[in-house]
């Protein structure tokens, strides 16, 4: 097996042998080409650790779902040394979801406030970034570009893994960047 | 000099009596509490003059009693308890100017006059000279102390806790009642009680010990009679809970060294054991309790209990060491003791007078509904602190060097030729080290559940400082507490000077090597810098080594610098490591929550909580948790939650106890019928019994 690990799966009324299909290849050599790369920038950039927080700002859950997607064992993120951590003291960027409720204003803000230098900030699936169908409600503070300084935004609703997983290889490219 | 000190102060104390019964207040009070003040410093000097050196008052005055003349005078084991009752005395009297302000006037003439009263009984139970005098004097004190309690007359609870507290103390006269008859049969001044003791034989020698042990454990609050303490102290208005808990107790244990020890001094080898794991018992159940407790004067009253405890095995030390012909160790025991007696007074006063304050600006002493008082009562909160600390024995506060010293001599306990008693000794050394510990955690408990965090009630929430007065009865007491805390040195002769010839040699120039002037075997000691200071401070140095030999060399001195020095620096670190990066100040991490429920802190209860689950064999306690019928109350009924721990001797002892002596009564009801026929059969049958006996 390769350094990377990565195999094709076994999809259900499939037998082993049978060539997969184009399409799944094609993604798959996608998200391995991708993780690849993601891994490379962590082991360069945050010595194999890069540590995220998550806040969901009023999501309705799919971008959740999209998230969670990232840890399961076909794109398996803690294999490239990326973890969702719960304290904002321990982490490097922040993932945000949702069009973020005016409840969820001040939660936002203050884990912002309480998270160290330097510190990303991204914005998952379309609420984040616009609003989406919620923008210009009365209720919403959102999009999050008027709260914080957005670094990346993952658009998609909700964006599909490989979608977030582009985006972290975008945020991994700035900080790159910031560093030349 | 010190031939007017001493009328002078009995004087003045009579005189604030007649002021505070005679003027209105305030201006009654505040001139009788003020004179009460100037008596108590009055008594401190005293007391440093004879300790000093200088001669102490004698007094011989021919009342015409059958007993003969009663003396008074002033010795120096009296003079450092008169230093000690002085110093509380005049600060307490100070406090209690602002802590009686906004009580009913007819109350407070009385109450000032019963606590002159007070004051004055202490004073004379320190100089009396005589065992007459003595049980005179140290009656007017139980009296005058049941009465001082009884502020608030109207709650029944303080006349039962105050009632409790005679009771157990009567029952203590009796029993001394009792030694002293034995120890007077040839006249009852001290040299006398002495020759006397010293000719009893053996079943009855150990009788008066240990009816002495008993009278004066009773004031001390010793294992089986402590039950009198942790009722009575919350009872009491808190200048008179000072005074209980650094003086008054500690005068049963003056009892013991002056009577049991030094009228007996030939003790039998089982005693000084016995009074030993009679100590660590006491000190081991009670730190426990303490930490049960969520009434503030409560946890400081079974603390006292604890403090007494380590102190009376200390004292069984210096009675074996003694038994065993060992003078030196006995006298380093002693010394121990003693010491301990004076920083536990001067750090128990302060926390009962900053437990009033909390108390007078809360409306509460319950931990669970205290908290976030720093801010608003910072003298207290300081106080307090500086109390906690000392109390629990931390580096390099008083407390610390005395339970240390007390440690130290029990590691001295292999010196004994006896297995047995090296066996008790050696245990109850391991007991007392676990006591010391469990005594931080009570005390770590105290301060960051009841002082700081956020208010957990609408009293905490609104909490004022105390008054001008309070806070400077406070800052009376911190005064001492602090010195003898970082100059030890300074203040342990004045101890051994107390204690020197009660069981053993002076032992000064054992216990702090003359390291500013001749070393000689402790040049090793110079070499390292022990004798900093030479020449800015008098004595022999401030270095202490409490046990022969160079088995533990301590200075609270040096630490001070030491620790001093290491605050510096790490200050100074963190402003050059900040220098180097860019600095942002960011609040304490919630949880993203931006209001959080005072009550979801941590509270005294949940703190104490492991302990009540692993000691629970013990503590047997119950939790009571009440849930109200939806359908009578509407469905919105509050849950109530209640703890229970009845401490283990009115538990097992006290209450089968009154149980059997309610039985009794209610069988002999029986005979009471109220029937005049019977009663006049009953003494029918009594007049044939005195017959039939006088005829057999």
């Amino acid at each position: 097996m390769s350094r990377t690990g990565f195999q094709l799966p076994l999809l259900p009324g499939r037998s082993p042998s049978e060539p997969p299909d184009t399409q799944d290849r094609t993604r798959a050599l996608e998200a391995k080409g991708a993780s690849e790369q993601v891994g490379a920038r962590v082991r360069r950039l945050f010595g194999g650790s890069f540590h995220l927080r998550h806040v969901d700002a009023g999501s309705c859950n799919a971008c959740e779902s999209e998230l969670k997607a990232l840890a399961n064992p076909y794109y398996d993120l803690h294999r490239l040394g990326i973890f969702i951590e719960p304290s904002p003291r321990h982490a490097d960027g922040l993932i945000v979801t949702g069009p973020i409720t005016l409840p969820m204003r001040e939660p936002l803000l203050r884990t912002y406030e309480a998270m160290p230098e330097p510190r990303l900030v991204i914005a998952v699936g379309t609420c984040a970034c616009t609003g989406g169908i919620f923008a210009g409600s009365e209720l919403v503070a959102g999009p999050l570009e008027r709260l914080l300084p957005v670094d990346v935004y993952i658009p998609g609703c909700p964006p599909s893994p490989l979608t977030l997983l582009h985006g972290l290889l975008l945020a991994l490219g700035r900080v790159e960047e910031a560093r030349r | 000099m010190t031939g007017i000190l001493l009328p002078a102060i009995l004087g003045l104390d009579v005189v604030a009596i007649a002021i505070a019964l005679g003027v209105r207040p305030p201006l009654g009070r505040r001139v009788a509490l003020g004179l009460l003040a100037i008596g108590g410093i009055l008594a401190a000097t005293l007391g440093g003059f004879v300790l000093a050196g200088s001669g102490g008052p004698g007094f011989v005055l021919d009342t015409g009693l059958p007993t003969g003349a009663l003396h008074v005078s002033v010795d120096p084991l009296g003079a450092l308890f008169l230093i000690l009752a002085g110093l509380l005395t005049a600060a307490a009297a100070v406090y209690a100017d602002g802590y009686l302000a906004h009580t009913d006037a007819g109350v407070v003439r009385a109450h000032v006059a019963v606590f002159a009263l007070l004051v004055a009984a202490i004073v004379s139970v320190l100089v009396a000279a005589d065992g007459v005098a003595f049980l005179f004097a140290w009656e007017v004190l139980a009296w005058s102390a049941y009465l001082a309690v009884i502020l608030d007359i109207d709650d029944p609870r303080v006349g039962r806790a105050a009632f409790l507290m005679l009771a157990v103390s009567e029952l203590g006269t009796a029993a001394l009642l009792a030694a002293f008859v034995v120890l007077g049969a040839n006249g009852f001044t001290f040299p006398a009680m002495i020759a006397r003791g010293e000719a009893l034989d053996e079943p009855v020698r150990s009788l008066v010990f240990w009816a002495l042990v008993l009278g004066f454990g009773a004031k001390a609050g010793i294992m089986p009679l402590q039950l009198w303490l942790p009722e009575a102290h919350p009872a009491a208005p808190s200048h008179v809970s000072a005074l209980l808990s650094a003086i008054i107790v500690e005068l049963g244990l003056y009892g013991i060294v002056r009577f049991a020890f030094a009228a007996l001094p030939t003790p039998e080898i089982w005693w000084g054991p016995a009074l030993t794991a009679l100590g660590a018992v006491t000190a081991a159940v009670a730190i426990l309790w303490a930490l049960l407790q969520n009434d503030i004067k409560r946890v400081l009253a079974y603390s006292t209990i604890e403090n007494v405890g380590l102190i009376v095995a200390a004292l069984g030390l210096s009675e074996t060491f003694r038994a065993a012909g060992l003078a030196v160790l006995a006298a380093l025991a002693l010394v121990a003791a003693l010491y301990h007696v004076s920083t536990h007074a001067f750090g128990k006063g302060v926390l009962f007078l900053a437990a009033g304050s909390v108390d007078h600006g809360t409306g509460t002493r319950d931990l669970d509904r205290l908290g976030g008082l720093t801010r608003p009562m910072p003298v207290t909160s300081v106080a307090m602190l500086l109390g906690v600390l000392s109390v629990a024995a931390i580096a390099p506060f008083a407390g610390f060097l005395s339970e240390w010293m007390i440690l130290e001599t029990f590691l001295q306990s292999p010196a004994v030729p006896l297995l047995g008693s090296r066996l008790v000794l050696v245990a109850a050394g391991a007991v007392l080290a676990l006591t010391a510990a469990t005594a931080v955690l009570a005390f770590a408990r105290l301060f960051a559940t009841g002082f700081v965090g956020r208010p957990r009630s609408r009293g905490a929430h609104d909490a004022v400082e105390a008054p001008r007065s309070m806070r400077f009865g406070m800052a009376l007491l911190l005064g001492p507490l602090l010195a003898i805390g970082v100059l030890p040195a300074l203040a342990l002769p004045l101890v051994d000077r107390a204690a020197a010839g009660v069981v053993g040699p002076s032992v000064a120039m054992q216990l702090i090597p003359p390291l500013f002037g001749n070393a000689g075997p402790y040049a090793a000691l110079v070499a390292i810098g022990g004798a900093t200071f030479r020449g800015l401070l008098p004595g022999n140095g401030l270095v202490i080594i409490p046990a022969p030999g160079l088995s533990t060399i301590v200075s609270p001195t040096y630490l001070v610098l030491f620790e001093a020095g290491f605050v510096v620096l790490t200050a100074l670190g963190v402003r050059a490591i900040r220098r180097l990066g860019r600095d942002r100040r960011a609040p304490a991490w919630g949880g993203g929550m931006s209001w959080r429920h005072p009550a979801a802190q941590y509270t005294a209860t949940a703190y104490a909580n492991p302990l009540r689950l692993i000691f629970a064999a013990l503590f047997r306690s119950k939790a009571l948790l009440s849930v109200p019928d939806p359908a009578a109350s509407g469905g919105s009924g509050a849950l109530e939650y209640e703890q229970q721990a009845p401490p283990p001797l009115e538990r097992e002892l006290y209450a089968p106890l009154l149980r059997s002596v309610s039985w009794f009564a209610d069988k002999f009801k029986v005979l009471q019928s109220g029937d005049t026929n019977a009663y006049v059969g009953y003494i029918l049958l009594v007049v044939v019994l005195i017959v039939l006996l006088r005829v057999l």
